[in-house]
């Protein structure tokens, strides 16, 4: 949106043709079945996760000796955990703490990233330099090894895992849109804006900037992915997510000691992690095909 | 004393004669048993000073058990080799110095004391032939045994018991506070060794049948820190790979060795197993012919194995629910006891063990005569909490984290039940989980942390008990519990060698622990659990309920 008035308001462009962009990008969103089988599993995700109290049936703090390990009946469609509680309501409030730490922290990351990268890719030189050498350090560390360290420092809480992985991630957003910057560096209309006079930040932020979007939107929902699977592994480690909230690793930790005798404690927290990671990474896939300008000029 | 312990729950013991020949053996090798006051389960040192608590490992692991199946009457078989599982990985290897309960585990079988605890809980001269107290209780002389050899080769004599003790009296080792009521040392000749107290102190006899005062040669207790183990006992300590395996072989110049008694089995292979569902995979995949520190929640898999030996040591060791009573909200008796009001302690332990342990509230052993029988745990009762909470002006409830260290999964499972209990009053614990060695240096050592779940190991003496960790100048005092009458009670208590006349201060003790709701509010007794492969004979375990003694152990192959 910001694109469109922008656009209208700073440069002499005519709406209708953003309009029709954004037809296109609709029409071959639709087209593409990655694309749209990944948005409506985000979609999907998202509707359990706002609706969660509701589609709950069982309080998920409530232990109940009698009823541990039981398996999956009616009752309990995903069965009950070692203190039997009801893992489909786990599961489902589950939701909630990955797309809460996925969202938030890729956001972060975003906001960060997108900043040093544009800025970084537009001004070039010595600033460059410096800001993508910072990155690049940040880079060289295995990201959830990077989490791991930043997370014994910062102390085991959830929040804190959200920072740690905004930081984490903030280097990959940064590259990707300081090559996005970059190439439009050197379009004609920001040639025009200097002409006109434009300070450098105004450039930027209300030039460059949106016209950067595609590829960081494709880089932060495949990275959304990458951040859901971190929380679930920092959780693993006893690092994210505390007893006895709902997260999806932690689950899985704790169903790893009862592979043989309950193993759908670990199957339905590990299925809830693969179908977001996979509908995150479809979604992301599918919305570099559509918004690659190549795949565009071939059509 | 104590006569339950260890034993009773584990099986039958086949007769008088075994039972009998049992106790023999364990006085030889029971020296090595030892370990018993130190305590706190465990391990690691990591960090700090003494410390200690159960072992780092993953699950709690176990400790030993006994029961005596077969044989250790008729003899075993010699030779073979022992391939053991093990839950926490061997530590380091000086007995004076290291706490945790992994290490004991193979420094029981290779060091022993002047004295050794038996499986009744009394203590025998074992390196000694006979000992002595005066009447006056302050004078203690042993009859060392002739022909004792170290596993260099060399012959035990008065001076290097003298010279293990000195180290410890002069040095800063684990037992060292217990020599400020030692007025002197003596080694009159070769086979006498004396020790002068100052005045009567029941508790260093005890002390002396704990791997804190093993018998090392003079030449090693030179040394700061002894890093290859010479000792005198039934194995020798052959190599380890940190963290991966530890091998140790047979003495064959064995002071005690008979063909009833053993040692029998040539070598021992420990190998470093800490995931507790990997050892059990590999234990039922026949891997090992032995594994300890088998999680509660598995039992009823091990019991249904065919051709596995399932054993279970009760008690090993004492879980508790720690409170720190310098900082709010747990600096208010009120709010403890609110706390106390909301937990349903049957549901806890049964949550985490299975059916496997027993409530308490007390610290001492269960089945002893210090165990004050009057004194139950408090019922869970939502309205006396709130009343307590009113009494402490926090009727709404109060959050206090909950430091709960990640390595005990029983303590993770009990602290959800724990924190769901609470939440209906409106107090909020908040899990944290954190690392053993954070748990060492952050909780222990440091005191930061209002309320956690640690355990205690060994607890077969009762000055351990009741001294080491609720006293403030017992070596594992952290939770900031202070109360003078107490303490009077337990300083009494420690001169005191009259049975009935010194569980008549402990039970004192313990109703003020109840009634002052002390910072350690205690959960549950649990076991050591043990696998065998049915060719693995003999009792498993040692007399403390933690550690394990090989030495009469065989394999039927």
């Amino acid at each position: 949106m910001a694109t469109e008035q922008e656009t209208e308001r700073g440069r002499f462009t005519i709406t209708q043709s953003q309009r029709d962009r954004i037809a296109r990008f609709v029409r071959k969103f639709r087209s593409n079945t990655k694309a749209m089988l990944g948005f409506s599993i985000v979609v999907m995700l998202v509707l359990v996760a706002i609706f969660a109290p509701i589609i709950a049936p069982y309080p998920i703090d409530a232990t109940n000796i009698e009823d541990r390990s039981q398996a999956p009946s009616v009752e309990h469609p995903f069965g009950t955990d070692d203190l039997g509680r009801d893992i489909f309501s786990r599961v489902v409030m589950g939701s909630r703490i990955s797309l809460y730490v996925g969202f938030g922290a890729i956001s972060g990351a975003l906001a960060v990233g997108a900043v040093v990268g544009v800025v970084a890719g537009y001004a070039g030189g010595l600033t460059d330099e410096i800001l993508m050498r910072v990155m690049d350090a940040a880079m060289a560390f295995p990201p959830v090894l990077l989490a791991l360290t930043l997370l014994v420092v910062l102390g085991p809480d959830l929040s804190n895992v959200i920072i740690a992985l905004a930081f984490v991630y903030t280097p990959y957003i940064a590259r990707v849109s300081r090559s996005a910057a970059l190439a439009e560096r050197n379009e004609a209309y920001v040639e025009a804006a200097i002409a006109r006079g434009e300070s450098d930040s105004r450039i930027v932020f209300s030039e460059v900037f949106p016209n950067c979007m595609a590829p960081m939107l494709v880089q932060g929902s495949l990275n959304v992915s990458f951040a859901i699977l971190a929380e679930a592994s920092l959780s693993f480690l006893g690092l994210g997510a505390q007893p006895p909230r709902p997260s999806w690793g932690l689950m899985i930790n704790t169903g790893r000691g009862f592979m043989e005798t309950a193993p759908w404690m670990l199957l339905f927290p590990a299925l809830a992690i693969g179908i977001a990671v996979v509908g995150f990474n479809m979604l992301g896939d599918g919305l570099r095909d559509v918004l690659d300008p190549k795949v565009e000029a071939i059509e | 004393m104590q006569e339950n312990g260890k034993g009773s729950d584990s099986s039958d013991s086949t007769g008088d004669g075994t039972r009998r020949s049992r106790f023999d053996r364990r006085t030889f090798l029971g020296a090595a048993a030892t370990t018993g006051a130190v305590a706190l389960a465990g391990c690691t040192g990591g960090g700090s000073d003494d410390s200690t608590t159960e072992d780092s490992g993953s699950t709690d692991e176990g400790g030993d058990t006994e029961s005596t199946d077969t044989t250790a009457a008729s003899g075993g078989k010699q030779g073979g080799t022992l391939q053991w599982g093990g839950a926490v990985p061997v530590q380091g290897l000086d007995p004076h110095i290291d706490t945790s309960a992994a290490s004991k585990r193979v420094l029981e079988n290779i060091y022993e004391e002047v004295v050794a605890l038996q499986d009744d809980y009394s203590i025998q001269p074992h390196l000694a032939e006979s000992m002595e107290q005066s009447d006056d209780n302050t004078l203690l002389t042993f009859n060392l045994r002739q022909g004792v050899t170290f596993h260099n080769g060399k012959e035990m004599t008065s001076e290097d018991v003298l010279a293990s003790y000195e180290r410890v009296q002069n040095g800063d080792y684990l037992a060292t506070g217990f020599f400020d009521y030692v007025e002197e040392l003596r080694a009159p000749d070769d086979y006498t060794f004396e020790v002068q107290l100052t005045e009567p102190f029941a508790p260093f006899l005890a002390k002396m049948a704990t791997a804190e005062l093993s018998v090392m040669p003079a030449e090693n207790a030179e040394k700061d820190m002894v890093e290859e183990p010479i000792g005198t006992g039934p194995y020798v300590f052959e190599s380890r790979e940190i963290e991966t395996s530890f091998t140790m072989s047979r003495n064959e110049d064995y002071w005690g060795a008979s063909d009833e008694d053993g040692p029998f089995i040539d070598t021992i292979v420990k190998s470093e197993v800490p995931d507790p569902s990997v050892r059990l995979q590999s234990f039922l995949a026949g891997e090992y012919d032995f594994i300890n520190g088998i999680a509660p929640k598995d039992v009823s898999r091990v019991e249904q194995a065919p051709d596995v030996r399932f054993e279970k040591q009760f008690p090993k060791s004492l879980v508790y629910l720690g409170l720190n009573c310098d900082v709010a909200p747990f600096d208010n008796k009120d709010a403890r006891l609110a706390l106390d009001y909301t937990i349903d302690k049957e549901k806890v332990a049964e949550a985490a063990l299975y059916g496997t342990g027993q409530t308490t509230a007390s610290p001492a052993t269960p089945g002893s005569p210090w165990v004050n029988p009057d004194i139950e745990p408090r019922p869970r009762d939502l309205d006396k909490a709130q009343e307590h909470l009113d009494a402490a002006g926090m009727s709404d409830g109060f959050t206090a984290t909950f430091k709960i260290p990640q390595s005990y999964p029983t303590q993770v499972q009990a602290a959800e039940v724990i924190a769901a209990d609470a939440a209906e009053v409106g107090i909020n614990l908040e899990i944290q989980q954190i690392t053993w060695s954070t748990w060492l240096s952050d909780v222990y050592s440091n005191r930061d942390f209002q309320a956690t779940t640690s355990s205690y190991l060994a607890l077969w003496y009762p000055d351990v008990s009741f001294y080491k960790f609720l006293h403030p100048n017992g070596a594992f005092f952290f939770t900031n519990w202070v109360n003078e009458d107490y303490n009077a009670l337990v300083e009494e208590a420690r001169t005191i060698y009259d049975e009935q006349e010194r569980a008549d201060l402990y039970h004192q003790a313990t109703e003020i622990l109840h009634e002052e709701r002390a910072g350690h509010l205690f959960l549950w007794w649990q076991p050591s659990l043990y696998g065998a492969a049915s060719q693995y004979k003999g009792d498993i375990g040692a007399p403390d309920g933690s550690t394990l003694q090989f030495g009469d152990n065989w394999l039927d192959r």
